[in-house]
């Protein structure tokens, strides 16, 4: 693989270091709790690490770091209250952690050898509890704040390879190979399925409720509108797509599939027919993207350890950039934006300052 | 710039349940190799494994939707194999238990379609695990086996304690044919020197050539040939018991005058005569000791009857010894061909003074009874190939015979080029580069095409008509 040229941001984003923490193994979940002055990330050997954010230096002020997962971790979701961390992992489980005393609350069984995901399900008009959604295998599993069951879905066509909830439509997608299923939790009723013939590894609703995006093991994303059960195919990605990300105002989705980082414009009649702006400055493949909540920056890691932040409304250049020696695992923005946080696959856990531009 | 780490190996297991697939899994991780095995296990149920690294997962096949077969992957192994990468420094080695029916098809193309998978890891080999005893059986009504068998690198004829050496003889050459590239061994519960499993290279480049050179060769009726060089005289052809079969047919000619150079070229031209005698097959000269055997274009059939004969030379005769006269008229170079492997009946010959041996000779693969539509082409051929019409050729092949195409190998003779052209490939997924230069080594094609329904006849010539 050919070298670029050395980073030469144009408009300069000033990404600074403000504290650093690790674990053993590859980071495989990195999330910032709702009450936004705490931090979790796992590792795939198991270890949880819950962290204050602090306005001064140290700026990580580690809580605990709990055993998580013997077998490994591999997802996180903390309780929309943010006094549970949930975790999920090879052992079978998800299991539920009290944040302030670092005691495990509860333990569940997800109904296969791994469990891969969790999503906290929480309705907009907070007229219900929140709900907590484990999927293992072809089992999805809906169980109360506690950890009591409240329903399962045994029936998916395949192993269940992603979660995405949307607040305000109230339903949660769960994607199998050959099926994108919509399940309303407040009736517990049979799923929509929208079928096609592939297998989806990546979910992601646009903010509006208007699209969910899937990233495909055959290198195409699906634009699917959720309104008509409709969708509308993404071609040309060297490889399988697994990055997406949406910006704050359902307008452009940002997606992987290789090392470069593909934007598509959803205003008006959509991305059919349009043609996509490509961020071109990574030397190997894309591992996550992620835009800020509110603001315009997107960043993007990969595994040639690069962070890059780009504006993909304004221009295709490049704004700011970090470099690591293992690849990028995760990105995630605060919730006020100003701060990045990083985790690679050798276990860091890095927290940025973002000013500018 | 992140640091690349080298690929983690992927032995891939298959065989029906009851083969001894989990007799093999568990003496893999109970040996003392020093390597650290995580093991992906899809069978369930058989025997248990007590290994702290085992993941059990459901066998999930993903097909695309533009239904090209060579697109259909495994989405169990990409999503588990895609977590073990992350945790990469922990284990050195990663094994795969099929289940008794997977089609190693997908298995194998998810190591080469999916580009993570591809970077992370190399796929060393398919092991294919079957009973001697009850695989002829299957042989007949399952796709699964055969399929099994076609993409092997390395198969494990198993239970051999349970077979006659006759039946055995009659699996593995039906196993042969049906796949003539890859290692046959014979194990009882599954005994084999790990070396013989792990780390085999099955898909390398480098090995892309290491075919027996047996199997690259036409199918004879006979599997030996040695040839002598004899003075007049009478002569004994002593077998000793061996496997149970009521006749073994031979040939015996005379290839050239006394004092010929005896070399592979003398072999070669005896080989005509060989086929000449054994063309009879249905009018075979029955041995008797009044006729003995006499140089010529006949096939003898010699009766298997233990105890039968005289020798001309005072000897201790163990009482199931066969012995059967030979007489020379003229001196020369005398060639016999045998049914049989000599072996299996310590076969010798004994002149008037002491025992005679070959100068010369050579095993031929043995012709196998049952026509599978699962066989191997091997083509052999000097010449260099017009690279254009090669190309055009086997883009066309893959293109309408893909599906059949399970396996192929080879090196090819490129005109133009210095060096060898290797390749290997799976389905319509084709992978090549160039290689060692030919130097001295004499430039030739070997090749070959494991598949169904493959029309040897129709290969070989087009083939040939890609050579300049």
């Amino acid at each position: 693989m050919h070298r670029l040229s050395p980073l030469r941001p144009r408009v300069s984003v000033k990404l600074e270091l403000l504290a650093q923490a690790r674990l053993d193994g590859h980071i495989v979940a990195l999330t910032q709790s709702p009450r936004l002055h705490t931090v979790a990330a796992a590792s795939i050997e198991g270890q949880i690490g819950i962290w204050d954010v602090k306005s001064s230096s140290p700026n990580l002020v580690q809580r605990f770091v709990l055993p998580g997962h013997v077998l490994g971790t591999m997802a996180l979701a903390w309780r929309p209250d943010g006094r549970l961390l949930v975790s999920a992992g090879q052992d079978g489980l998800a299991r539920g952690w009290d944040t302030q005393t670092g005691q495990e609350a509860y333990t569940v069984e997800g109904g296969a050898a791994w469990v891969e995901h969790l999503a906290w399900c929480d309705p907009a008009d907070r007229r219900q509890p929140p709900a907590l959604v484990t999927a293992a295998g072809r089992k999805l599993r809906v169980w109360d704040t506690e950890g009591h069951l409240l329903q399962e879905y045994s029936d998916h066509a395949g192993t269940i390879a992603g979660l995405a909830w949307h607040a305000r439509r109230q339903e949660l997608a769960a994607i199998s190979y050959g099926v994108l299923a919509l399940h309303n939790l407040t009736h517990f009723s049979e799923p929509r399925q929208l079928r096609w013939q592939g297998a989806s590894l990546a979910v992601m609703w646009s903010p509006d409720g208007r699209f969910i995006a899937t990233g495909d093991q055959d290198a195409t994303v699906h634009f699917w509108l959720a309104q008509t059960g409709k969708d509308l195919q993404m071609w040309g990605y060297p490889t399988k797509v697994r990055e997406l990300s949406w910006d704050r105002r359902s307008r452009y989705l940002a997606t992987g599939g290789g090392a470069t980082a593909v934007v598509w414009d959803c205003s008006g009649k959509g991305p059919e027919g349009t043609r996509p702006t490509m961020l071109e400055h990574h030397d190997d493949a894309l591992t996550v993207l992620a835009f800020q909540h509110r603001g315009r920056l997107l960043a993007s890691g990969g595994r040639d350890g690069r962070v890059l932040l780009w504006q993909p409304e304004k221009h295709n250049q490049m704004v700011g950039s970090v470099e690591y020696a293992d690849p990028i695992s995760q990105l995630v923005w605060s919730s006020d934006d100003r701060t990045l946080m990083v985790g690679t696959a050798a276990g860091e856990v890095d927290l940025y300052r973002v000013t500018g531009p | 710039m992140a640091s690349a780490l080298s690929p983690i190996p992927v032995t891939v297991l298959t065989g029906f349940l009851g083969s001894g697939k989990t007799t093999l899994l568990n003496r893999i991780l109970t040996e003392q190799h020093g390597k650290r095995i995580a093991v992906i296990e899809n069978e369930f149920g058989e025997i248990g494994i007590d290994h702290e690294l085992v993941i059990n997962a459901d066998e999930e096949i993903f097909e695309m939707n533009n239904g090209c077969i060579c697109c259909t992957v495994r989405g169990d192994l990409i999503r588990i194999l895609g977590n073990l990468v992350k945790r990469r420094d922990k284990f050195d080695y990663i094994l795969i238990e099929t289940t008794g029916l997977a089609d190693p098809g997908p298995v194998a193309q998810t190591f080469f379609v999916d580009d993570e998978m591809r970077d992370s890891l190399r796929l060393d080999g398919i092991v294919t695990l079957v009973d001697a005893k009850h695989i002829v059986h299957h042989l007949d009504d399952s796709e699964e086996i055969k399929a099994q068998i076609a993409f092997a690198d390395v198969i494990l004829l198993n239970k051999v304690d349970l077979v006659t050496e006759a039946e055995l003889k009659q699996v593995e050459a039906r196993l042969r044919a049906m796949n003539g590239a890859c290692a046959i061994h014979h194990t009882r519960d599954a005994s084999i020197d790990l070396g013989r499993v792990l780390d085999v290279g099955g898909f390398d480049l480098e090995h892309a050539m290491e075919i027996d050179p047996r199997f690259m060769e036409p199918e004879y009726p006979f599997e030996w040939v040695g040839v002598y060089d004899l003075q007049p005289g009478r002569y004994d052809l002593v077998l000793q018991e061996g496997p149970d079969d009521p006749k073994m047919d031979v040939a015996w000619v005379r290839v050239d005058a006394a004092g010929t150079p005896i070399d592979q070229d003398l072999l070669n031209r005896s080989i005509p005569l060989g086929e000449s005698a054994f063309a009879k097959r249905f009018a075979p000269q029955h041995y008797t000791s009044e006729h003995g055997i006499v140089a010529g274009d006949i096939l003898h059939r010699l009766p298997l009857t233990p105890g039968m004969g005289e020798r001309i030379r005072p000897h201790a005769r163990a009482q199931s010894e066969m012995v059967y006269a030979i007489t020379v008229d003229h001196p020369g170079v005398y060639a016999l061909f045998t049914e049989h492997h000599p072996d299996e009946f310590d076969l010798a010959i004994d002149g008037p003074e002491s025992c005679v041996a070959p100068v010369l000779a050579r095993e031929f693969k043995p012709p196998h009874e049952h026509e599978d539509d699962v066989t191997s082409v091997g083509i052999n051929m000097v010449g260099d190939l017009h690279l254009e019409r090669f190309n055009r050729w086997l883009s066309d092949l893959l293109r309408t015979q893909g599906p059949d195409i399970y396996r192929m190998k080879g090196v090819l003779s490129i005109d133009g080029f210095a060096e060898k052209y290797v390749f290997q490939g799976v389905h319509m997924l084709f992978t090549g580069q160039l290689g060692q230069p030919w130097d001295n080594d004499a430039r030739t094609n070997q090749l070959i095409f494991i598949g169904r329904n493959l029309d040897r006849d129709a290969l070989t010539a087009e083939f040939q008509a890609c050579i300049v």
